[in-house]
């Protein structure tokens, strides 16, 4: 795992999976358009971004964007989108995955953080 | 990327048999210290027997056991499963209402092990169990290995999903033409048929016909079936 | 939309003029940010003769988009003054990298919503490819901006190969960051109609 001159940390999947990631910082979006309206009868629905880093350096930074789903099973909270970080994931043999690889690689890892256990305590309290 | 991670990663895009797939979750699970493993897939549709696929490395007799005795039915952790995507590890409390399955997996071998399950948006679940013969689970282990075991929960979901759900999708197709689809779509909103004639300018008649012929093509009791299975199957979007 | 492109000397004193009370009226007028100014007219240490600039210009010959242009071989502000952004690694010094600043796109005339409107409108995405075109002229690669941390989704979904240099921090309560954006990429769509995402908030 290094920083390159580039800004970007590069590092092999297995090492990001083996790197403990910290929530740093959760917000809610606010001047939400529609359909995301608080109209009585519709769904209300809260989204939103959430930032996530290592401990050690170069610090890893992760963050994405979230939205709550509200369903007949219950309330969800799903990833929008992919993740922007300072990361660029590399092949055993060097070689940087493209762009949107990276991305799509990076959002299945932080699927596999237990970033939707602790979110709704998070922003409960930086909201409350 | 050579790693299992990284075979696993190409297989997520790349058409391959379910053994093939398997085998690779196998790969990766003992490569993370789990001797064995267990997949179970959930297509939620239809609603009155949704079909659970079962692929695991378990000991042929105890998987035979397993299903002679019905546990799918009273596993504690397909239960817990079916509730949340937290991860659970086996204990003893865990087995507390179930102390025959928790002796018999402990006989067949299966004596430590840990699962998690997955729900993707279409309502498919997935289930994967990692388990071992010897050396318990530790907080130290988890603390490193979780996020790569909860990494491997959604990347098998991915590549075990996408085989199974295109067969699973290509066979419910019902061809519902677009007036059916528009007239379930009102049903689903709550209006009645009479309502519903108001709004397409058609007749009362007409509209329940739509409606009976919707119910025959989507195989269900039911008008009210009829429209959950069609929004559980992404038709009325 | 018309835009000029220049040092001081390139560009008219009017021109120069017109951008220092653009400057004011977005950054401490609008936005409130704390800048020692006389007359309405804002510019800083960093408004140097080697300092080029991107304006952009509506029908009427009024200010509608501003950027500003350094390159990182000279005193920059990520450098001089934010350089706790980057969390210990070194302020970029090299040819291939410039800093843009006091990017603003505001068009007074339109309906202002919230203070991240500035990078989501049409002027805005075409302000920052001209930028991008006229630094790359002058042989960078990419740039190097502090924005809030909303900024970096709004540049992804305009098509832009941005990503940041290290976590963002909290600065005044709202989270802010050290953004890098390559030269090489065109933007991806027309953004003439577009519907812009949820604005984050500042």
């Amino acid at each position: 795992m290094h920083l390159s001159p580039d800004g970007l940390i590069r590092l092999t999947l297995d090492q990001l999976l083996s790197t403990s990631l910290e929530h740093l910082v959760s917000g809610v979006d606010q001047d939400a358009s529609p359909p995301f309206t608080n109209a009585c009868g519709t769904q209300t629905v809260l989204s939103g971004y959430t930032e996530w880093i290592s401990a050690n350096d170069p610090t890893i930074s992760i963050g994405w964007d979230w939205h709550l789903q509200t369903a007949v099973t219950g309330v969800r909270w799903v990833r929008v989108g992919l993740p922007r970080s300072n990361l660029m994931l590399t092949h055993d043999t060097g070689h940087d995955t493209s762009w949107h690889g990276n991305l799509e690689i990076l959002g299945t890892v932080v699927d596999a953080l237990a970033w939707r256990e602790i979110l709704p305590d998070v922003v409960a309290a930086r909201y409350a | 990327m050579n790693t299992w991670q990284g075979d696993l990663l190409g297989m997520a895009d790349t058409a391959c048999t379910v053994d093939a797939v398997f085998e690779k979750i196998e790969r990766a699970s003992s490569a993370l210290g789990f001797e064995f493993c267990a997949y179970g897939l959930r297509l939620p549709t239809p609603i009155s027997s949704p079909r659970t696929i079962m692929l695991s490395n378990y000991p042929q007799a105890w998987q035979a056991r397993y299903a002679s005795q019905g546990y799918l039915a009273t596993d504690p952790t397909v239960a817990h499963g079916r509730q949340s995507q937290t991860p659970l590890v086996w204990t003893h409390a865990v087995f507390a209402q179930t102390p025959l399955l928790w002796e018999e997996s402990q006989s067949a071998g299966l004596r430590f092990g840990w699962a998690q399950s997955s729900l993707d948006a279409v309502g498919v679940g997935g289930m994967l169990s990692l388990a071992r013969s010897s050396e318990p689970l530790t907080a130290t282990e988890l603390a490193t290995q979780e996020v790569k075991m909860r990494w491997l929960v959604n990347i098998s979901h991915l590549a075990l999903s996408r085989l199974f759900v295109s067969e699973w999708v290509k066979e419910s197709q019902p061809d519902l033409t677009s007036r059916e689809v528009e007239v379930l779509k009102w049903t689903a909103d709550g209006k009645s048929s009479g309502e519903i004639a108001d709004l397409l300018s058609i007749s009362e008649n007409t509209v329940n016909f739509h409606i009976k012929n919707s119910v025959v093509k989507l195989r269900t009791a039911n008008r009210t079936a009829a429209v959950v299975r069609a929004a559980m199957l992404g038709l009325l979007n | 939309m018309n835009i000029v492109t220049g040092t001081p000397a390139d560009l008219s004193s009017e021109i120069m003029a017109g951008v220092a009370r653009y400057r004011h009226r977005v950054f401490v007028e609008k936005l409130g940010w704390q800048l020692r100014c006389e007359n309405a007219l804002e510019y800083d240490q960093f408004d140097r003769d080697d300092t080029v600039y991107v304006v952009a210009h509506n029908a009427d010959e009024e200010v509608v988009g501003t950027a500003r242009l350094l390159p990182t071989t000279r005193p920059y502000l990520l450098g001089e003054v934010f350089p706790q952004l980057l969390h210990g690694a070194p302020p970029p010094h090299s040819p291939d990298v410039w800093e843009l600043s006091r990017f603003a796109a505001v068009d007074f005339r339109a309906q202002g919503t919230s203070a991240l409107a500035q990078f989501s409108s049409p002027i805005a995405v075409g302000l920052l490819q001209a930028s991008l075109e006229c630094a790359a002229r002058h042989g960078a690669k990419r740039f190097i901006t502090v924005s809030p941390l909303g900024v970096e989704r709004l540049l992804r979904i305009a098509g832009f190969r941005a990503h940041r240099l290290a976590p963002p921090t909290l600065m005044d309560g709202s989270p802010v960051f050290a953004c890098s954006i390559s030269c090489e990429t065109q933007v991806a769509f027309d953004l003439a109609d577009g519907v812009y995402p949820l604005a984050l908030q500042a």
